[in-house]
């Protein structure tokens, strides 16, 4: 076949052309997702950059993990923000299919005959759904479901359908078998192995969705392959290998998919299943990149949307003069299966021996599973809610340590981290994702949230976070609700205490003691104070009953959480009490001291309390602060003085205890 | 809610768990023997160079637990008592609990040594151990300078710095004393230490065991009553040779010791014998060995002292050595003028003790060892540390002795001044040389650049009162 070279449309390249930049353009083949990413990528590392984007389809591009949200009606359009609109060096072209690659040239030229020159090229061509060679899959409502069309069609076809069999019982099957499930059509969901989601879930878990699934009144046949599928014209049956025969009217493959490496063939670009890369991204070609489900890296096709945002941010580095190196990325799959929510991430279903820990609620129909190899975190899938699951999708991802009570709180309550909903989703680390779809951090939140963000629609305009699944716009909501902190009573009181409390720590360690007087020759000096055994005994008890009493305004609030408020009033008035007693009691500690550390037991008793001043007061300055500290150091900081308040407390009655015990018998 | 809970009683329990090995732990330690575990741990602070020794036995000092103040007294004259007492001490308790001082005893506490001697303060501890400010004799003194004009002018934290007085023992410093002293020479005509009487008062020393070890020469190896194959040839000329073997002193004398024999044991036979072996003779040298830093810890049932346990500078290779009778008595030779010197000087390293062998007094010393000069005319390091003092042994019997608490002639240094300068030295000269920080340190190589006023002021005292006898009289 030739193709004749024909100069592009004058007008259409003066359109595309318009950018300063002389040099070629980068262009990518495919605008879907990560095509329209990788122009972002770019234009973000380098403005100056021209980027030429060529679509296929004849759609704007959109977003295909919507694409069954689209059918099942619960959002009306999965369109993507125009990239165009933020940077002024990409341009678009859609519906020009690309036919071939000219790398001598550097050039492509498309079926129209329009030549396209290029100084790096991007080919972002995904993939489609890759049917199996059975026996009447070209007949009439039989479909495939992958792109905008097959979407358009089954939507056409939702309402008309009685039974659907959905062929696939992994990802894209159960996305499927939700979008068609309405209007009382039944739906048979038919699976070659064991359990649904084969590859993200272990048997266990498997067989949960599978009896959830069920439940929900959708039909799953396991260890079942489809043989044939017969009708006239039209489907009415599918055999099974079984020799089982299911009458139905439509049926959806969902078989996998088959990554679009036609092109790259053409051009002489090495493939196997995908289109080969190395960690930069390149080809054999090192002016042509690949990204998406068209790549393979490490004889691997990653299939979902968050890996190809990764490379795409990889070839977009390596494109504007950066360094940065793929090494795989971290299989993560969080999806609403139906009603379960379902998580996955890590090679959950392996043969590797590894400890299991295991949360179950068998009422809720809950189910957690932590894979740990080492002590460290290896791998998690969820049937179910999992509110920490971001953040547990960090650790897993950074193969962080488990400690064994983060584990046997896990089993107990399902939870590896200590449940504070006032902290919530602040507490996170900052490179915890909490937008899988678009890979934003909580980091990248809480940056856009000091820049002036205060809704989650200028968060999401800001960072594209929740615009793409929405599944974290409760996330979002809760960084903003928290954001508007107003002062504590007393909130002065506090600081104030704190303050204090610093000086005195300052003032034992650092400053020299108060001096014994030289002389005999005065009416009264300081020094009475801790020559005078009587003196000293009087302070001392002062001190003892100052900490009694300190301990006891305390006390109420560890033993009895609930009742508080009924016995005891505001929490907050204790909280200045406590400020207040605590103040005198350093008084009084100074009189009975002389500001001295000490010697042996007397030191440690001293150096314990100093620390334990030094938690008092980061805690006291950080609520008595909050208001103008930012979130998240006043609630780290009073999470970690909180703590360090109470342990320190620890040691200290059998301290004092001893310590005057010892007066007494030596 | 029901984890939050579990969670807070884990916590609670994990809390009492903690205080409970904490409190079981000190527990232990506070009610331990000494010796079985430190309890440095409950120490206030650390220990004066007086009492440092004994920090692995705090009963010695701390003798019951939950003790009273007269208790802890009691502690403190057990090992001080004996130097509180008249004439040792100017200011000794019955000074106090005279009624006419009763006044006294409002200002400060002095019935009690703990009133000016805190332990575990070495922040407010002033030299000998005083922890008042150094003025504590304004209390009971502020109208000296009305009694006594000479005075009129003087600070009170001058009163044991000048070379005048000390709060216990001012034997060589109060006024008779200086008068009966003043216009001596520096160094007098017949300068000569006095000799040990321990051989001529033998036949009255009553626990001498005489039956066993009558006071006869031993003269050849055949004499020797060591068991078979307990000697060698260089022990029997050593011991030979020895003043023990001179005066019957036999091999079971030292090497069993008497309790042994008292307690009608089969007799046991000890290779290396320690003090024990030399206290059924030597008793009193060892008794008051005991009440020096050399053997203190004895005195507290605790293992002899190491070297590396001062806090003086100590001659490294020396640090492992522990100290009993045969670290400076070289076994079976007991040659006292080795000890005199070389065996101080083994351990000791400071300044004033390097500097001796450049002295004259060890000029001296090298002339009687050699015989160029009479016995007690050179002078050792014993002859100023451990003293010939004439010792009460009893009511009735008097000697003189070498006292081995070298401590006792020691802070302050002016106790030196009767038992030992005085031999050789005029008053004058002697307080003038133990006030002078840097003769001390050169070992007495010059000549004293300090000239303490205390004669001057005694022999004005002495006119005044005169003048005003004969005044009275010519009225």
């Amino acid at each position: 076949m030739s193709v004749v070279l024909t100069e592009p449309d004058p007008l259409l390249y003066e359109e595309v052309d318009a950018s300063t930049t002389v040099e070629k353009p980068v262009v990518v083949i495919g605008a879907g997702p990560v095509g329209q990413r990788v122009a972002e990528d770019i234009a973000r590392f380098n403005p100056e950059q021209s980027v030429l984007v060529l679509g296929d389809e004849p759609y704007q591009p959109y977003d295909r993990v919507k694409l069954s949200s689209y059918l099942s009606g619960d959002v009306d359009s999965p369109w993507m923000p125009d990239v165009t609109d933020r940077h002024s060096n990409i341009k678009k072209r859609l519906g020009t299919r690309i036919a071939r690659v000219e790398r001598k040239v550097k050039k492509v030229i498309d079926t129209e005959g329009n030549q396209w020159p290029y100084s790096k090229l991007i080919l972002a061509t995904g993939s489609r759904a890759y049917i199996p060679p059975i026996h009447g899959v070209d007949l009439d409502n039989v479909f495939s479901f992958r792109n905008m069309a097959d979407a358009e069609q089954l939507k056409a076809r939702t309402i008309s359908s009685r039974h659907t069999v959905i062929v696939g019982g992994g990802l894209l099957g159960l996305e499927a078998a939700r979008a068609m499930r309405r209007f009382n059509t039944k739906i048979t969901i038919i699976e070659q192995s064991a359990w649904l989601m084969f590859g993200q879930l272990d048997e266990q878990a498997g067989q949960l969705l599978i009896s959830q699934v069920k439940s929900r009144g959708i039909d799953v046949l396991v260890n079942s392959r489809v043989q044939s599928i017969h009708g006239d014209g039209r489907v009415e049956s599918l055999v099974l290998s079984a020799s089982k025969k299911i009458k139905c009217d439509t049926v959806v493959i969902a078989t996998g998919i088959k990554p679009n490496i036609e092109i790259a063939k053409d051009a002489d670009l090495n493939t196997r299943v995908g289109i080969l890369v190395n960690q930069r991204m390149q080809t054999n070609d090192s002016d042509i990149y690949a990204i998406g489900e068209c790549a393979e890296f490490q004889s691997k096709v990653y299939g979902l949307v968050k890996p190809g945002f990764e490379q795409a941010a990889v070839a977009a580095s390596n494109i504007t003069q950066g360094k940065a190196k793929y090494s795989g990325s971290q299989l993560v799959t969080q999806l609403k299966v139906i009603e379960s929510p379902v998580f996955s991430i890590g090679e959950t279903n392996s043969e590797w021996r590894r400890r299991e820990v295991i949360y179950e609620d068998k009422t809720s129909g809950k189910l957690r599973k932590l894979f740990i190899n080492g002590n460290r975190l290896d791998a998690a899938l969820a049937i179910g809610e999992w509110p920490e699951f971001a953040r547990l999708q960090e650790a897993v991802t950074k193969n962080k340590h488990a400690w064994p009570w983060q584990l046997a709180r896990f089993s107990q309550t399902g939870s590896l981290w200590p449940v504070d909903e006032e902290a919530g989703v602040l507490a996170w680390p900052a490179e915890a994702t909490i937008c899988n779809c678009m890979s934003v951090s909580r980091g990248d939140l809480s940056t856009a949230i000091d820049k002036g963000c205060r809704d989650v629609r200028s968060l999401a305009d800001t960072t594209g976070a929740s615009t793409v699944c929405g599944t974290c716009r409760p996330l979002l909501q809760q960084m903003l609700g928290a954001v508007k902190v107003e002062a504590v009573r007393a909130s002065r009181l506090l600081t104030t205490g704190a303050v204090i409390s610093l000086l005195v720590i300052f003032a034992f360690l650092l400053s020299p003691n108060l001096s014994y007087s030289e002389t005999v020759q005065y009416e009264w000096h300081w020094d009475m104070l801790w020559r005078d055994g009587d003196i000293k005994q009087i302070s001392g008890y002062v001190l003892l009953g100052l900490s009694a009493v300190l301990a006891f305004i305390s006390l109420p609030k560890r033993a009895r959480p609930k009742r508080i408020n009924i016995i005891w009033g505001d929490f907050s008035i204790w909280r200045a009490v406590h400020v207040v007693v605590g103040i005198a009691l350093l008084a009084v500690l100074i009189a009975h001291t002389g500001l001295r550390l000490g010697h042996e037991l007397n030191m440690m008793l001293m150096l314990t309390f100093c620390g334990l001043l030094l938690a008092g007061a980061v805690l006291s300055a950080s609520v008595g602060m909050q208001h103008r500290l930012p979130l998240l150091v006043s609630r780290t900081a009073r999470q970690w003085s909180l703590k360090a308040h109470i342990y320190l407390l620890w040691p200290l009655p059998a301290l004092l205890g001893f310590h005057v015990l010892k007066s007494y018998w030596y | 809610m029901s984890n939050g809970k579990t969670g807070k009683l884990l916590l609670w329990l994990s809390w009492i768990l903690v205080s409970g090995v904490l409190i079981a732990m000190f527990a232990w330690k506070i009610q331990s023997e000494p010796g079985v575990t430190d309890q440095t741990i409950f120490m206030p602070g650390p220990l004066t160079s007086g009492h440092h020794q004994l920090k692995d036995n705090c009963n010695a000092c701390h003798t019951d637990s939950f003790a009273e103040k007269e208790d802890m007294q009691k502690a403190c004259t057990q090992c001080h008592g004996e130097d509180r007492k008249k004439p040792m001490d100017s200011h000794p308790r019955n000074k106090f609990t005279d009624p006419r001082n009763a006044d006294t005893l409002e200002n400060i506490d002095a019935l009690n040594c703990v009133t000016c001697h805190t332990e575990h303060k070495p922040e407010i501890t002033l030299q000998n151990g005083l922890t008042q400010p150094a003025d504590v004799c304004f209390h009971c003194h502020k109208d000296i300078a009305d009694d006594r004009p000479s005075h009129k002018g003087m600070a009170f934290d001058t009163c044991k710095t000048a070379g005048c007085h000390n709060f216990h023992n001012n034997r060589a410093l109060y006024t008779d004393f200086l008068v009966k002293h003043m216009h001596e020479p520096d160094l007098k005509e017949k300068a000569r230490l006095p000799a040990r009487e321990f051989s001529q008062v033998l036949e009255e020393i009553i626990d001498y065991p005489r039956d066993k070890y009558p006071v006869t020469p031993l003269t050849v190896p055949g004499d020797m009553d060591a068991p078979a194959g307990k000697s060698n040839e260089s022990v029997q000329h050593e011991w030979l040779d020895s003043s023990h073997a001179a005066t019957g002193v036999n091999c079971t004398a030292c090497h069993v010791y008497s309790n042994d024999k008292e307690s009608k044991r089969e007799p046991v036979w000890h290779e290396k014998p320690d003090e024990r072996g030399c206290a059924s003779c030597h008793q009193l040298e060892v008794s008051r060995f005991t009440r020096g830093k050399h053997g203190m810890r004895l005195n507290a049932d605790l293992p002899p002292m190491k070297v590396s346990d001062a806090r003086l500078p100590m001659m490294s290779e020396a640090h492992s050595k522990s100290l009993g009778c045969n670290s400076c008595h070289a076994a079976h030779q007991f040659d006292t003028r080795k000890a005199a010197v070389e065996g101080c000087l083994s351990c000791h390293a400071d300044e004033h003790s390097k500097a001796y062998k450049g002295s004259k007094h060890a000029a001296l010393w090298e002339k009687e060892l050699v015989g160029e000069i009479k016995d007690g005319e050179g002078v050792s390091c014993a002859s100023c540390h451990m003293p010939r003092i004439n010792y009460d042994v009893s009511e009735w019997l008097s000697r003189i002795m070498v006292d081995h608490n070298q401590n006792a002639s020691l802070s302050p240094n002016s106790k030196m001044i009767r038992p030992a300068c005085l031999h050789c030295h005029g008053l004058e000269f002697s307080i003038n040389s133990l006030s002078d920080g840097n003769l001390i340190k050169n070992n007495f190589q010059g000549q004293p650049v300090f000239k303490t006023d205390s004669i001057k002021l005694a022999e004005e005292d002495l006119k005044r009162a005169e003048a005003e006898i004969k005044s009275v009289g010519e009225d």
